[in-house]
């Protein structure tokens, strides 16, 4: 998949952006000030507002992409804050967008969707307290298991480090390791752990 | 220039309501409404709202009857009562007083709720797994909040009359079904009509304003009480011109 964004101005910060990079295995958005590669992510997401330029995915413009590609079932956009909806319970928060696809899915089913990804990040908890009580390191390993049962194809993920502490970070590197082998990523950080070695394309901004 | 900023608004007001009208008329397509939601809306609305409504209505029933007693016994006009109490408590108070509870309650909760989910990224999230906020958060309120209005507003019927009566009886012997079968002779078809569709309007504009300002909300929680005192203002100013056109569409038909 290669990715294109030519003089892309959105309402986040990115002015007159020419970027091109491909996306086919793990792909890094090496953002050192941490200035646009959020707002990257969050254009490929449909989450800004794109006020010229456009975006192009294998030559298609995105918004032709998105119906042609089932963008929602494929494509995983994964918040650097762990956002919840914070009147529901995670319990609820997790499974609302599979329930909203599926709604005749048993808890059961949704548990047991949810469970090696709840491993993976080692979280171990009551889920029917709400987003509230919870620290923001754990919102965020929930967040991404919520991402992660939907089984998208790629994973588009903004700042995978932010809010966690030294010992989070290392769960975190270990669990995205795991998922490079299943999933294609597309990743915005500033931290160099995620260069070198792990990310197959580099894309210095 | 701020006269253009007020024009811009307003049309994005219409705007508004012209994306939601399709969807609230289809809640179970494809882009269905949230019961959670919606079961939610009603419960805080609706039966949270029920023991306030009941004093208010109780209340009004009662001192209706006392005013209206004391002024028109001395004309021995006694039968005015009961078009006084339907005529002011049905047609009017009922739909007006809980249009201003439910304002007064849900209207700042949901433009306060929309306005903190606006702040804090989870109306993006929601778009971010392909849910309609629209569909998810403004249809399944506006019908919690309609529903809830118009049983709101029957009950506050039920529980005014019940007020009237009791008081009534203070003054002198009146049997509950003497009491009863006298509303019913003054109440008319028309009197039931228009309570239902004040009360169904009532809610939908203000469900659809507290959304609205809730959703106008940009990226500062400063903004928040700002649009909440709007939604508010708003509310009641679009719920007392809605009363003066609906009484007077039925004033003219009559």
């Amino acid at each position: 998949m290669k990715i294109e964004l030519i003089d892309l101005h959105t309402d986040d910060g990115l002015k007159g952006l020419n970027l091109s990079f491909g996306l086919h295995g793990v792909s890094l958005l090496l953002d050192p000030q941490e200035l646009i590669s959020g707002a990257i992510l969050r254009a490929l997401a449909g989450l800004n507002k794109t006020g010229a330029g456009k975006i192009l995915i294998d030559g298609m413009p995105i918004d032709e992409y998105r119906i042609e590609s089932d963008w929602h079932h494929n494509f995983g956009y994964i918040f650097a804050e762990g956002i919840m909806l914070a009147n529901l319970s995670l319990s609820e928060n997790i499974f609302l967008p599979l329930r909203w696809r599926t709604p005749n899915i048993s808890q059961a089913e949704c548990d047991k969707l949810a469970e090696p990804w709840l491993q993976l990040f080692g979280v171990e908890m009551d889920l029917n307290i709400r987003p509230a009580d919870v620290k923001p390191s754990i919102l965020k390993f929930l967040s991404y298991t919520r991402s992660l049962i939907l089984k998208p194809k790629y994973l588009l993920i903004d700042s995978p480090y932010y809010q966690l502490n030294k010992m989070e970070r290392k769960i975190m590197f270990n669990a995205l390791s795991q998922l490079r082998d299943t999933h294609k990523m597309l990743i915005a950080s500033s931290d160099d752990d995620f260069a070198g070695g792990f990310s197959d394309e580099l894309v210095e901004l | 220039m701020i006269r253009s900023k007020q024009r811009k608004s307003f049309a994005d007001f219409f705007c508004f309501i012209l994306e939601i009208l399709p969807r609230l008329l289809r809640p179970f397509g494809k882009d269905r409404i949230s019961w959670t939601v919606l079961t939610r809306q009603i419960l805080y609305t609706g039966f949270e709202a029920l023991p306030l409504i009941g004093f208010i209505a109780l209340a009004m029933g009662g001192l209706i009857i006392l005013q209206g007693n004391i002024l028109l016994s001395t004309f021995g006009q006694g039968i005015w009562l009961y078009h006084i109490l339907v005529t002011l408590v049905i047609s009017e108070l009922s739909g007006l007083i809980t249009a201003l509870v439910v304002i007064a309650r849900s209207g700042t909760a949901i433009s306060t709720e929309l306005g903190n989910m606006k702040v804090n990224q989870e109306i993006a999230l929601l778009e971010s797994f392909g849910i309609s906020p629209t569909t998810y958060l403004v249809v399944s309120r506006i019908w919690g909040v309609v529903i809830s209005t118009v049983v709101l507003s029957f009950y506050f019927n039920v529980i005014a009359v019940l007020g009237g009566w009791l008081f009534a009886t203070i003054f002198y012997p009146l049997g509950f079904r003497s009491f009863i079968s006298n509303l019913v002779g003054v109440l008319g078809y028309q009197h039931v009509a228009m309570a239902f569709l004040k009360s169904l309007v009532f809610g939908f504009l203000i469900s659809v304003i507290a959304c609205y300002q809730g959703l106008s909300v940009k990226s500062a929680s400063t903004e928040v009480p700002q649009r909440t005192i709007k939604a508010v203002v708003s509310g009641i100013a679009w719920v007392i011109v809605a009363d003066i056109i609906i009484t007077w569409l039925f004033w003219m038909l009559a």
